[in-house]
């Protein structure tokens, strides 16, 4: 199953708990942006989702070993690259 | 000879136990230079020379994304401090590693405060300490501020920096694609200063920047909106935040070995704390929890306290008398002034000693972000901000806390809702007339089991009615006078940590019990006075007490109420706590206060027609009703509106006399 994923570009927001990828592209702006990348949200760094929740949730992220939690909203701005 | 060192760093890392280490007790708060947002300082004294300590509010990077970060930007950068304490989280080096490279930008001298190194022990994390200290040439010392740890070598190392007594060469990053442009833009820049940082920031294009570069050097006006044309902000950045993570991760590579998953506990623990069945109902038993040990183990001292005050009052009467002082000064002095004192201690007091430790308890753990978490889906569907429910735990210990708490909300539609809605959770200065009515008027069971339980029970539902108010009141201004589109929202969820019960115990009650108690103490004395004299003079052979309980009373009792209450309430608006021993003070005319206990208390209220319906109303009207004199003093400071300042004080006050209102007409049928 993993193997399959692999390589496979994807949105933040629909990659599965328990996988890991490479942030490829943002769209987030100004200082959305800004604060997501100092949180280790930029494009070449790589992201482990810990929890996935629904739609309205919140989903767990790790991220230079930091766990961050995004709404859709904001997970749905990256890109991913599969590991 | 004295120096000013600062703290900065991420939030989370334990910053402001740094700054308590080191302090000690000598601390104040000042304000930032050009703001009315406070500051916390503090000295302390090294080797003869006095050391000005200012903690800057924890910050994930210095660009202005929020007033806390603008503040802390601000104060490194133009106040020039002579020394930059960046402290660093062992556990999150390599985050924390690219706040100490936007540090550098503004400030060269710089000591990398590696905290929490137990943790990072007990995490399996092993630090090259001479590896780092060559890579970055920062001196590094490690610290367990809470242990007291590290602590006097910090303080050397200080000394020493500041005598520049270290010559290795600091890390200077190189943004190899960025000369050019900065390069270009120097030359168009015309005076001599802060070149280098001024045309990074132009490449940013950090607006926030320069509005505080206008405000200290107002000479150097420079039209920049031509040059920002050129730009490509976001590629600069994202190229800037690339290559300082690329250098720390190189450097963390070389220096640190993670033996294990660090946050393999954490992980763990979280699977169940905010899973979505278990995560919610958890939140409410800890809650339970909290109220269940504060309200059996507070009524032993309580009664202790209400017996010795009494017999020590007894004994200063007797002396008094003695001394053949008037009786009625006496009777002021004994009946007015300390036995309003001393009933507000005792009620007040031995709760607070519990509760306080138990919440920060939770909050030492990391538990807060999580509450954040559970409650995010149903903050959302209400139109408020993810964080307010940070903002509302705050509100337990204090409102006006809670307030101040509403800066790290970034949106200012989404920071007024928390801020008129904070007062929905019910502050220390509440807590102990819910704990003393719930105990008392609510343990008529015949089983004493239940007469354990049900008084938690009915505090805990009191929470829950305030929650749900909160939320109902916030949707109704999200889609009324505050409607807007909901902000972003990021939420770092930090390790559990193991608290330090000792530190905690300790700290919770210098800062918070005792403030309180402080703050009590100053609106017992006043109020006691007041009102004894109030319910001592009379006007046509009626207290004036009476005349304006007489007066309030038709709409006392409209919402299940009594003249005498509305009256305490009102009274009680410089603080909370003394409204329940007013209403007593007042009940027993002539301003005799003749309770002894808790128990007391309840039959001085039953003679005075009170019910179980009462006692439910009283304890919703207090939930809901207008914030504090303080709370209301430091709205007005924080949204610098009068509008907003009377909003937040007639909000509340409507809904509470409607829910009354409501639940009086229910009761009605029983």
């Amino acid at each position: 199953m993993k193997i399959d994923m692999e390589g496979k570009r994807m949105k933040l927001c629909d990659l599965s708990a328990g996988h890991r990828a490479y942030i490829n592209n943002s769209s987030a702006n100004g200082l959305l942006n800004e604060r997501l990348m100092s949180l280790g949200f930029f494009p070449g760094n790589m992201i482990e989702a810990i929890k996935k929740s629904n739609k309205n949730g919140l989903s767990i992220y790790e991220i230079s070993k930091t766990l961050i939690a995004l709404r859709s909203e904001e997970s749905s701005l990256f890109e991913v690259d599969i590991i | 000879m004295n120096y000013e060192v600062a703290l900065a760093g991420n939030p989370n890392t334990g910053k402001s136990s740094i700054f308590n280490a080191l302090t000690k007790l000598n601390q104040h708060t000042g304000n930032w230079p050009g703001k009315t947002v406070s500051s916390a300082r503090g000295q302390y004294l090294y080797n003869d020379i006095i050391y000005n300590v200012v903690d800057t509010p924890g910050a994930y990077s210095l660009i202005g994304f929020s007033e806390e970060e603008i503040i802390a930007r601000d104060y490194i950068c133009f106040n020039k401090p002579d020394i930059v304490l960046a402290v660093c989280d062992a556990t999150t080096l390599e985050r924390n590693l690219n706040f100490v490279f936007s540090v550098l930008d503004y400030h060269k001298k710089i000591i990398i405060v590696i905290n929490m190194i137990d943790e990072a022990e007990k995490h399996g994390i092993s630090i090259n300490r001479f590896g780092l200290l060559y890579d970055l040439g920062i001196p590094i010392v490690y610290t367990n501020a809470k242990n007291n740890i590290g602590i006097n070598e910090l303080k050397e190392v200080i000394q020493k920096h500041i005598n520049n007594e270290y010559d290795f060469p600091t890390i200077e990053i190189k943004y190899d694609q960025l000369t050019d442009k900065v390069n270009a833009l120097k030359s168009k820049l015309t005076f001599t200063e802060n070149k280098d940082l001024l045309a990074k920031r132009i490449l940013d294009a950090d607006e926030s920047f320069f509005k505080s570069y206008y405000t200290y050097y107002p000479d150097e006006k420079i039209n920049i909106e031509f040059i920002r044309e050129m730009i490509t902000t976001k590629a600069n950045r994202e190229y800037v935040i690339k290559t300082n993570y690329k250098v720390s991760k190189a450097i963390i590579t070389r220096n640190v070995i993670y033996n294990k998953d660090s946050l393999e506990n954490t992980k763990a623990v979280d699977k169940i704390l905010t899973s979505k069945r278990y995560g919610i109902p958890v939140m409410f038993a800890l809650l339970f929890l909290i109220f269940f040990i504060t309200i059996k183990l507070a009524n032993y001292p309580s009664e202790l306290l209400f017996v010795s005050f009494n017999y020590i009052g007894e004994k200063i009467r007797i002396l008094l008398v003695l001394l053949n002082l008037n009786s009625s000064i006496i009777a002021f002095l004994i009946d007015g002034v300390y036995l309003t004192l001393t009933n507000v201690i005792s009620v007040m007091l031995p709760p607070m000693a519990i509760f306080f430790p138990l919440f920060t308890f939770l909050e030492d753990l990391g538990y807060l972000p999580r509450i954040a978490y559970n409650l995010d889906n149903v903050m959302k569907k209400c139109g408020c901000h993810g964080k307010q429910s940070l903002t509302m735990c705050m509100g337990f210990g204090c409102n006006a806390t809670g307030v101040i708490g509403t800066r790290i909300i970034d949106s200012k539609r989404e920071r007024l809702i928390a801020i008129l809605t904070n007062t929905f959770v019910p502050c220390n200065g509440r807590f102990p007339l819910i704990f003393a009515l719930a105990s008392t008027f609510f343990v008529t069971f015949s089983s004493s089991f239940l007469n354990t339980i049900i008084p938690s029970l009915i505090a805990t539902s009191i929470i829950i009615i305030g929650i749900i108010i909160t939320l109902l009141i916030s949707k109704f201004l999200a889609s009324t006078i505050l409607k807007g589109l909901p902000s972003t929202f990021t939420l770092e969820l930090p390790p559990y940590r193991k608290p330090n019960i000792i530190r905690i115990l300790y700290n919770s009650f210098i800062n918070r019990t005792l403030m309180v108690l402080k703050r009590a103490v100053i609106v017992a004395i006043p109020a006691g006075a007041i009102i004894f004299i109030l319910a001592n003079l009379d006007i046509n052979g009626i207290a004036i007490t009476s005349h304006i309980g007489n007066f309030l009373d038709p709409f006392g009792r409209l919402i299940g109420l009594d003249g005498i209450i509305i009256l305490a309430f009102l009274l009680a608006l410089p603080a909370n706590e003394i409204a329940l021993p007013l209403m007593i003070m007042m009940y027993t005319m002539g301003g005799t206060l003749a309770s002894n206990s808790l128990g007391g208390y309840q039959h001085i209220l039953i003679d005075n027609g009170w019910t179980i319906f009462t006692a439910i109303n009283v304890l919703l009207f207090s939930l809901l009703h207008f914030p504090c004199s303080t709370t209301l003093l430091t709205i007005y400071k924080e949204t610098k509106s009068i509008k907003w300042t009377f909003v937040s004080f007639i909000l509340p006050t409507i809904t509470a006399i409607i829910v009354c209102l409501f639940t009086s007409f229910i009761f009605s049928f029983f």
